[in-house]
C-alpha cells in the first residue's frame, strides 16, 4: 500500500465517506476525518482500507 | 551601501495547497526568478526582499506531505532540505489552519532533523469560518516553536513574519518528538557511534527512506546483511507515520476546538457539478474549447500588431541603413527571423495563463480525477493530463510538470509522448501551410481552415495515445501504479501573480528561441550572401544569386532525400534549420524569400502561394502541404525539448530513441502521404 495514504492522514480508525466515483470504475472521491479532508484514490488503493460501516 | 546589508537565506516549506505561493508572493516583492532550467538540484522558485537593511532570499520548495518522497518533485524537496542545510538559516514552515493535523506531520519531521524552524499558520480566518479555533499560544508551547498567524491573501501578518525573520526566531529542538522503535534502536545507536552523528532521527530516516533519498554509502558497510533483512523501509515509514499521528492527535485535541457547522461549503457545492459523470466532462471540454478559442482569436490582435511592427521595422532598416551586406543581414536576416518568433508570444502566454489559473484554483485536481480512468489503459496516469494539455503550449514546461507523477513508468511514457501534442511552435507552420492549401470557405459557419487545424490537434493527441499504448508494452517495471491525490478546496486564483509568472515564461521563451534564431539567421544569411565563385582567380563570390549561393548548393544537395516527400530545396533548408526549433521554419522561409530577388513581392504567404517550379506547377501544392503538416506533427524538431527530456529522464537511451523514432515516423508518413496524394 502506498504510504502516502497514511501520510495524508487517512489512518486506522478514521471515519470516511465515499462521495463520488468517476465513471467506469474510476477513482473514488472520499472525505475523511473532522477536517473533512478530500482525496482521490483508485479502487486498488481503496482495497487496502479495512472498513466498518458506520451509517448508511 | 550594498556590502553593509546583511544576507539571509531561508526555505519556504509546507504541504501542497496551503497557500505557500500566495505567502511567497506577498513576502518577496522583488527579484523573483523561476527555476533555473540548467540546474540539477534546484528546480524551484526563489525571491528576495529587504527589510530594515537586511536582504532575505527565500526559496519556495515544492509542497510535500512528508520527508519521504513518492515523486521526483518531493525528492527534490527532501534532497534540498537535507543536503543544503549549511546554506540556509532556517525553514519558514507554512501550516494550514484548516488541516492542522496533516500540517504537523511534516513539521515535526523537519524539527526532529534538527533544522531551525519558524511556523506560520495560514488561513486562520477561513478556519474560523468553519468553526475551527486554534489556541496558537498553547500550540507554540506544545511544539516548542514560535508561531505567527497570517492571512496571506489579504496581506495580514506579513510585517510580523519579516520582523520574526529579522530577529532570527527560528528554533531548534534537541529533543525528538519521535522515539525510535526498540527493534531498530540498537542499529541506530551503532550507526550513530560510527558516523559521529548525534541526531538519531536523521539516522532513522536513512534506514526508512527507500529509493530516492540517496543513502550515505558508509551506512551499507555498517548495516550487516542480517540487519538489512529485518528493516523493510516502507514498514518503518508506516510505523513512524502512525506513531506520529497518535502524538499529533493528542496535541490537536488539546489546542483546537471545533464547532460543528451545518453550512455547506463552496467546494462541496461546486464539486457536485464539476466531478459529475456527465456535467463534469462537458464542463472540462467546454473549458478546453474556451482556452483554444482564446488562443486563436484573442491572440490574433496582438499577433497582427507584432507582425506589422516587424515588417515596418524591416522596411525602415533597409531604407535607412547604408546599402550593402550589413543592411541585407539586418533587414532581411535578423529582423524577419526575430519577428517570426516574437509573434507567438501572445498564444503561448494566453495558454499558459489559463493553465496556471486552473492549477491555482484547485480545478486541475478534479480534471485528474475525471481523466485517470481513461488514461490508464494507455499506460498513463490521470496526472498525465496536465503535461498533455500543457504540451499544447510548449513541451518544455509540460515535461517538467511530469515530476509529480509517482510511478516511474507512467512518468517516462508521459515524457516520451508529450512532444506529439501540438505545441505552439508548430502553430505558425500549420497556419501558413493550412492557409496555402485549404480554401477560405466555410460549411455551416465553420471554417474549413479551423477544421483542418483542429484535425492537426486531434492527430497529435491521437499519436500521443497510440505511442503510449506501444510504450506500455515495451517498458517493463515492477513498481505498481497508484493514484492518491489531495482534492484541495477551491480558491480564487492569483490573477496578478500568475500573470507575472506568464510574462517570465514568455520572456524565457522569446530570449531562448531568439538566440537560436538570431544565430540561424546570421548563418543563413552568410551562406546565402556568399557562394562559390565562377571566376578562376577567386574562390568565394559575394552578393551572388540565391540559387548560386552556398545555401542554394546545400539545398540542392539534400534535394534527393526530400524530393520524394514533395519538397523543394527552400523547404529542405527550412526543415534542416527547424531541427533547432520548429518555429524557425517560417523564419527561414521568410528569410529565403526575402533574399531571393526573383521571388514575387508581398507578404510571405503570398510569395509562397505564387512560387512555381520551372515547369509552371505550384511549389506548395496540396500534396506537398499535407506532407509538410505530417512531418511537423511527428518530427522531434526542438533542441530544447531534447535537452529537457534528457535532463528529466537521465537516460541517453530514451532521449535518442525518442528523437530518432519520432523523426523516422515523420519522414515515412510524409513520404507515404505525398506519394498517395501526388
Amino acid at each position: 500500500m502506498p504510504t502516502k495514504i497514511l501520510e495524508m492522514g487517512l489512518l486506522p480508525e478514521t471515519s470516511f465517506k465515499v462521495l463520488y466515483q468517476a465513471p467506469f470504475k474510476g477513482p473514488l472521491y472520499i472525505e475523511y476525518g473532522s477536517e473533512k479532508t478530500r482525496v482521490a484514490l483508485r479502487e486498488e488503493e481503496a482495497k487496502f482500507i479495512k472498513v466498518e460501516v458506520l451509517a448508511l | 551601501m550594498q556590502d553593509q546589508k546583511k544576507q539571509k537565506q531561508l526555505l519556504l516549506v509546507g504541504n501542497p495547497n496551503v497557500g505557500k505561493s500566495t505567502l511567497f508572493n506577498s513576502l518577496c516583492n522583488r527579484k523573483q526568478k523561476t527555476g533555473n532550467y540548467a540546474g540539477v538540484t534546484v528546480a524551484s522558485l526563489s525571491g528576495k526582499y529587504t527589510y530594515k537593511n537586511e536582504e532575505v532570499e527565500i526559496t519556495d520548495l515544492p509542497g510535500s506531505y512528508s520527508i519521504y518522497p513518492t515523486s521526483e518533485d518531493e525528492a527534490i524537496f527532501s534532497r534540498y532540505l537535507i543536503q543544503e542545510q549549511e546554506n540556509y538559516v532556517g525553514v519558514l514552515y507554512i501550516a494550514d489552519a484548516i488541516n492542522m493535523k496533516r500540517s504537523l506531520l511534516l513539521f515535526q519531521q523537519i524539527q526532529d532533523l534538527g533544522i531551525p524552524i519558524l511556523m506560520v499558520v495560514n488561513q486562520i480566518d477561513e478556519a474560523e469560518k468553519r468553526g475551527i479555533k486554534i489556541d496558537t499560544e498553547k500550540l507554540s508551547q506544545e511544539l516548542n516553536v514560535d508561531i505567527l498567524r497570517t492571512n496571506a491573501k489579504e496581506h495580514i501578518g506579513i510585517e510580523e513574519i519579516r520582523e520574526a525573520i529579522l530577529n532570527n526566531q527560528f528554533k531548534k529542538t534537541s529533543q525528538s518528538t519521535f522515539e525510535i522503535p526498540i527493534e531498530q534502536k540498537g542499529l541506530v545507536y551503532k550507526i550513530s557511534e560510527n558516523t559521529k552523528d548525534k541526531n538519531l532521527y536523521k539516522i532513522w530516516t536513512l534506514l526508512a527512506a527507500d529509493t530516492y533519498l540517496g543513502k550515505i554509502e558508509r551506512i551499507n558497510e555498517i548495516i550487516s546483511q542480517e540487519d538489512a533483512k529485518c528493516n523493510v523501509p516502507k514498514r518503518l515509514q508506516i510505523q513512524e507515520t502512525v506513531r506520529r499521528y497518535q502524538n499529533i492527535d493528542k496535541i490537536i485535541s488539546e489546542t483546537t476546538e471545533k464547532i460543528p457547522q451545518r453550512k455547506q461549503l463552496l467546494t462541496e457545492k461546486l464539486d457536485r457539478i464539476l466531478v459529475h459523470p456527465i456535467w463534469g466532462y462537458l464542463i472540462f471540454l467546454f473549458i478546453l474549447l474556451i482556452i483554444f478559442q482564446s488562443v486563436f482569436f484573442l491572440a490574433e490582435y496582438p499577433m497582427n500588431w507584432i507582425e506589422g511592427f516587424f515588417s515596418w521595422f524591416s522596411t525602415f532598416s533597409s531604407e535607412h541603413l547604408p546599402e550593402g551586406p550589413i543592411n541585407s543581414l539586418i533587414s532581411n536576416g535578423i529582423v524577419p527571423g526575430i519577428g517570426g518568433i516574437v509573434i507567438f508570444a501572445p498564444q503561448i502566454g494566453i495558454l499558459l495563463y489559463f493553465l496556471y489559473l486552473l492549477e491555482d484554483s484547485g480545478y486541475m485536481a478534479r480534471v485528474i480525477f475525471l481523466m485517470d480512468r481513461f488514461l490508464r489503459p494507455f499506460g498513463l496516469n490521470g496526472k498525465s493530463i496536465v503535461p498533455l494539455v500543457s504540451g499544447t503550449a510548449c513541451a518544455i514546461p509540460a515535461i517538467m510538470s511530469t515530476r509529480n507523477i509517482e510511478n516511474i513508468k507512467e512518468r517516462l511514457i508521459t515524457i516520451l509522448v508529450t512532444p506529439f501534442m501540438t505545441c505552439s511552435a508548430r502553430l505558425p507552420v500549420y497556419s501558413i501551410i493550412i492557409g496555402l492549401i485549404i480554401p477560405d470557405e466555410s460549411i455551416y459557419g465553420i471554417k474549413y481552415r479551423a477544421l483542418a487545424l483542429m484535425a492537426m490537434y486531434l492527430l497529435g493527441f491521437g499519436m500521443s495515445l497510440f505511442s503510449s499504448l506501444i510504450l506500455k508494452y515495451v517498458i517493463k517495471t515492477k513498481v505498481k501504479s497508484f493514484l492518491v491525490m489531495d482534492l484541495p478546496t477551491y480558491k480564487m486564483p492569483l490573477f496578478a501573480y500568475d500573470f507575472k509568472l506568464v510574462l517570465g515564461k514568455v520572456w524565457e521563451f522569446i530570449s531562448g528561441a531568439g538566440k537560436v534564431i538570431f544565430t540561424v539567421s546570421i548563418i543563413l544569411w552568410m551562406l546565402s550572401y556568399f557562394g562559390p565563385s565562377q571566376k578562376e582567380n577567386q574562390s568565394i563570390a559575394s552578393d551572388v544569386k540565391l540559387e548560386q549561393s552556398y545555401l542554394g548548393k546545400i539545398g540542392r544537395g539534400i534535394e534527393p532525400a526530400i524530393a520524394p516527400l514533395g519538397y523543394d530545396w527552400k523547404m529542405g533548408i527550412g526543415i534542416l534549420t527547424s531541427f533547432a526549433a520548429r518555429e524557425v521554419f517560417v523564419g527561414t522561409l521568410s528569410t529565403l524569400y526575402s533574399l531571393d530577388d526573383e521571388a514575387p513581392e508581398g507578404r510571405l504567404i503570398e510569395k509562397m502561394r505564387l512560387d512555381v517550379h520551372p515547369n509552371g506547377e505550384k511549389v506548395f501544392s496540396f500534396a506537398t502541404g499535407v506532407s509538410i503538416l505530417l512531418f511537423y506533427a511527428f518530427a522531434m524538431q526542438c533542441i530544447s525539448t531534447i535537452a529537457v527530456v534528457y535532463r528529466e529522464t537521465q537516460s541517453l537511451k530514451w532521449t535518442l530513441l525518442q528523437t530518432f523514432s519520432m523523426t523516422v515516423l515523420a519522414y515515412f508518413s510524409a513520404l507515404i502521404i505525398y506519394q498517395i496524394l501526388k
